[in-house]
């Protein structure tokens, strides 16, 4: 086994392109739609939540 | 960078007495996420009738998108909802456009307004209107009609409210001839894995089959027109051919809601593509994916399709239960779904897999089924398991089914629904407690993802860069890492299953499995960067060089099971 030191060397040594990118895989479905166990849909609960603070927010310094 | 392509006419809307005015942009706001070749065809089919138009990303800042808006001035706006949970998302959107003085016409289109427009209209008052089922023609004669301020009300497909009515327009029929349309915009810079670009396309739209958890067949059925309509075979390659030669595109993924292979004219239409793709030389340079049912699955067509550059197959297996099966309404058999994945396997393709672990009807009888299910078909460390739960979504049969029987539960953005044994309800929590499902299963960090994203680039460098040294190792080390997460997560699903079924007593420790789910992820990276450092210089050669594939028989990932 590699240690986890070497590795990280490695990884660094890695040019861009060939970088490890989990990223990519958004087919058939992207993550956040295969995010809907209790967890997550709490976490995406509290995003909304986010946004429309955000809104209200923007709303109210227009309204300034 | 925009794509070259020459644009075809599209016969769309009656040229006919028609006036429009192009002068303001049309400014659609939708999900980016794989390329969305839906606004990608609305894009390309109002440049044609010679809008300019303007594709934001719903997940920017809401800020960001209000100053695009008031900056463009658009004629119109139109929002692409594909998932139902995010519509509160988009109303606070238009609601902000709206306060901010953006007064153009809001439309939005997609499944769900499609299919449950006076509950899109409700939840989204702003909106002057929504566009029914396959939007290409009324969209143009929607901004046509605005654009000039002539009476839009009249025009098929569209949906408003009209005071206390709501008003619905005759719907218009799905597009007969999708080879008329152009080729989509694809006005973004392509993914990448190992420097190769990735391009989505679609060879067909439509589902005939008539799974009850999903919408697609509904959507499709609600509107006038024949359900599937396929491309024609060659103007499927001459696109391929045209990304691959202009955009370096070497990696296609289908995006059709069921690729056609299915019944006696469509195995014929695969045929044609397949040696279409030959005649083209198209298969000695790029790769592609498609998803299909596992019904669909034979081997002498697939040996084919292989040869012909088909590299990875989505398949919906969703339940390894007969029960599961018939609830899901996927009108295929336990047996079936096992002799495609064997197939696959024998055959060397890589594939994945969707799978519901728990749905409406299930019981623990029926969960320890899908696990053993999912045990069989994964027990050589092919790939990670996943599984998520059924969601009862709008359009659905099973979500009318849900509300007839007074199980659904939830709302728009979160639709769930009552076990029929109410202990299942306490597992699923159990077990979002104890495995942490977003680490394991879901999300950029969890390990299904990272482990599939490892088995990715192994499909892709045995096809598309030379044969590496140490590779058949590289897969068997994959597979020992794989078996490794897979046996400790369907363990614990199923020590699990039984607290809740049988009162065992939990000895599952959270800390435990996250300690060792860290370990998995920290030796997969480890192995995986340590293979790709050794070799990086003949892959970076590879690329530079434009080289060809590395087509064999029997792929590695067959050969390393044995």
């Amino acid at each position: 086994m590699v240690t986890k030191k070497k590795a990280a060397k490695k990884a660094g040594g890695i040019q861009a392109k060939l970088k490890f990118n989990p990223e990519w895989i958004k087919d058939p479905v992207p993550p956040f739609f295969k995010n809907l166990d209790r967890l997550a849909i709490r976490e995406l609960a509290a995003a909304k939540r986010d946004f429309a603070a955000r809104v209200k927010d923007i709303l109210a310094r227009g309204q300034r | 960078m925009r794509q070259s392509v020459p644009l075809r006419i599209f016969q769309g809307p009656s040229e006919s007495g028609r006036a429009r005015d192009t002068s303001r942009p049309v400014m659609l706001i939708g999900f980016q996420n794989q390329g969305n070749l839906g606004l990608g065809y609305l894009s390309s089919v109002l440049r044609q009738y010679g809008y300019s138009v303007h594709v934001v990303d719903i997940e920017q800042e809401p800020e960001k998108i209000l100053q695009i808006a008031l900056e463009l001035n658009p004629v119109l706006i139109g929002f692409s909802l594909i998932f139902q949970f995010y519509i509160d998302r988009y109303a606070l959107l238009v609601y902000l456009l709206r306060a901010n003085g953006i007064n153009c016409h809001f439309t939005m289109g997609g499944h769900f307004p499609s299919l449950s427009y006076q509950q899109t209209l409700e939840l989204v008052p702003e909106l002057d209107s929504v566009v029914r089922f396959e939007g290409e023609t009324t969209l143009v004669e929607l901004v046509d009609a605005v654009s000039t301020g002539q009476n839009w009300r009249d025009i098929h497909g569209l949906v408003y409210q009209d005071g206390e009515q709501v008003v619905a327009t005759p719907a218009r029929a799905l597009v007969e001839d999708l080879d008329q349309l152009p080729y989509p915009e694809r006005n973004y810079e392509p993914v990448e894995v190992l420097g190769r670009s990735i391009m989505p396309i679609l060879a067909s739209r439509g589902c005939a089959r008539t799974c009850s958890f999903c919408s697609i067949h509904t959507f499709y059925r609600a509107a006038p027109g024949k359900i599937v309509r396929t491309r024609k075979p060659a103007e499927v390659v001459k696109e391929m051919r045209l990304l691959h030669e202009e955009r370096g595109i070497t990696i296609f993924l289908f995006q059709d809601d069921d690729f056609p292979l299915f019944g006696k004219t469509w195995r014929q239409w695969a045929g044609e593509f397949v040696d279409e793709l030959h005649r083209s030389g198209l298969p000695e340079k790029v790769i592609w994916k498609m998803n299909c049912r596992a019904d669909a699955v034979d081997r002498e067509l697939f040996i084919r399709m292989r040869d012909a550059g088909l590299y990875l197959v989505y398949m919906g297996l969703e339940s390894g239960s007969e029960q599961g099966l018939e609830t899901l309404h996927k009108q295929i058999t336990v047996e079936q779904n096992l002799r495609a994945v064997n197939i696959l396997k024998s055959i060397g393709l890589m594939w994945e897999y969707g799978f519901m672990l728990l749905d409406p009807s299930s019981t623990f009888v029926s969960v320890r089924e899908n696990l053993n299910f999912l045990r069989t078909i994964l027990a050589d460390g092919c790939l990670p398991v996943t599984f998520c739960r059924m969601l009862p979504y709008d359009g659905t049969p099973i979500k009318d089914e849900l509300v007839r029987t007074g199980r659904l539960r939830g709302d728009v953005c979160n639709p769930d629904y009552d076990f029929l044994d109410p202990r299942l309800s306490d597992f699923y929590e159990g077990l979002t407690n104890v495995v942490s499902l977003k680490g394991w299963i879901h999300g950029l960090e969890a390990v299904t993802l990272q482990l599939g994203t490892a088995w990715h680039e192994v499909a892709i460098i045995e096809r598309l860069f030379p044969a590496l040294p140490g590779m058949q190792d590289y897969v068997k080390t994959l597979r020992r890492i794989t078996m490794t997460s897979n046996e400790l997560l369907l363990g614990v699903v199923e020590d699990l299953s039984y607290v809740y079924s049988d009162g065992r007593e939990n000895h599952l420790d959270p800390e435990a499995i996250e300690k060792s789910r860290e370990q998995i992820l920290e030796d997969l990276i480890t192995e995986r960067d340590d293979f790709i450092y050794q070799h990086q210089e003949t892959l970076l050669d590879a690329l530079q060089l434009g080289a060809l594939p590395n087509l064999v028989e029997e792929p590695a990932i067959v050969t390393a099971s044995a």
